[in-house]
């Protein structure tokens, strides 16, 4: 099993430097974060899997807390950078 | 619910928590108690009781995992296709809901559902963007409508559309 | 042992709904159908991977765990991406058509 989870978590790191492309080339703002939301989701799958490949129970928290982030990273960024204050409220 | 029911719930859903998030250690309770009872309190100040339908609750649990599942089918199906399969729309649909957190919670359910994507949720209407305008899904998100207003316990078959 | 089985079954259909997601990121015209491809196949995509994990720990509690974890990228991925929506039809930006 532990083969699996490595290998997994190893294809979905591939999985997100094509998501890279889409980092680098937008077009636009949104573009950009929408790939950043796909990194955290990713990023909690390859923790996991790796959690449990390793015995690392500590991994999983990092997950969490990885889950956590990604949504305030997102709302912060929706709130502060892209919708600018005299734009809207 | 009265206040001492709705105290005690939310004690005991956030103690669960506490307990799964630090694999049920004993000693971790010197902070967890002043924590669970902290995290009572916030939520009681933010989020105010709400009734919801426990039979309501376990019905639609199974009805999101499976058509957030096909959402998730549908998308990978249009993806893999050489040429990709889409013909996007926006659409208004009219609220039968009243405004709240049943609104939301629609609007995050739908997002998650097969072709259809909540833009805007304020005012009348629900603006769906939708991934194929060859199919009407009115229907569907009514039905959806329906088990949400089941759910949180609110009575839309009076609302004209 | 057939728990292996189908818990490797779980992950792979995971990680090939991954797949989909980046793909749709990749290849779909505009950020609305974007974001449809994104939260819609990377929420199954996790859930599907969270499902072959709980076949395999030992304890209710890391079960539980995974699950949360589940719920809350669940949550966040819904919530995002209306934001993103709305935000995106604020600023003007039109939605790609056939």
């Amino acid at each position: 099993m532990n083969t699996l989870y490595l290998a997994v978590a190893l294809f979905l790191l591939l999985t997100l430097i094509a998501g890279m492309w889409r980092i680098l080339h937008g077009p636009t703002p949104a573009d950009r974060m929408l790939a950043a939301q796909l990194f955290g989701t990713t990023a909690v799958a390859c923790l996991l899997l790796l959690s449990q490949a390793l015995e690392q129970p500590a991994l999983r928290d990092i997950a969490l807390v990885f889950a956590l982030l990604a949504a305030v990273t997102a709302i912060a960024f929706v709130k502060r950078a892209w919708l600018k204050k005299s734009d809207e409220s | 619910m009265d206040f001492i029911t709705n105290f005690f719930l939310r004690v005991l859903a956030f103690s669960l928590l506490w307990i799964v998030l630090v694999n049920g250690a004993l000693d971790s309770w010197v902070i967890g108690i002043p924590m669970v009872i902290m995290a009572t309190f916030i939520s009681i100040k933010l989020l105010p009781s709400t009734p919801i339908s426990f039979i309501g609750l376990v019905k639609f649990i199974p009805f999101f995992l499976w058509h957030s599942l096909l959402g998730g089918f549908d998308v990978a199906k249009r993806v893999f296709y050489a040429e990709v399969k889409i013909s996007p729309t926006m659409f208004l649909y009219r609220w039968r809901l009243p405004e709240g957190l049943s609104r939301v919670f629609m609007a995050k359910v739908v997002s998650l559902f097969p072709g259809t994507l909540a833009v805007d949720l304020g005012g009348e209407y629900l603006q769906i963007h939708a991934l194929d305008d060859s199919v009407d899904l009115r229907l569907e998100l009514m039905s959806i409508e329906k088990k949400v207003a089941d759910m949180f316990k609110i009575d839309i078959s009076a609302v004209e559309r | 042992m057939i728990i292996d089985v189908i818990s490797a079954f779980f992950i792979l259909l995971g990680a090939l709904f991954f797949l989909a997601g980046t793909l749709g990121l990749l290849r779909f015209p505009d950020v609305y159908t974007r974001l449809h491809a994104l939260t819609k196949s990377d929420n199954v995509g996790l859930g599907l991977i969270i499902i072959g994990l709980m076949l395999q720990v030992d304890s209710w509690l890391v079960a539980a765990k995974l699950l949360f974890i589940w719920f809350l990228v669940l949550l966040a991925g819904a919530g995002v991406a209306h934001l993103i929506a709305s935000t995106a039809q604020k600023r003007g930006l039109k939605p790609w058509k056939k």
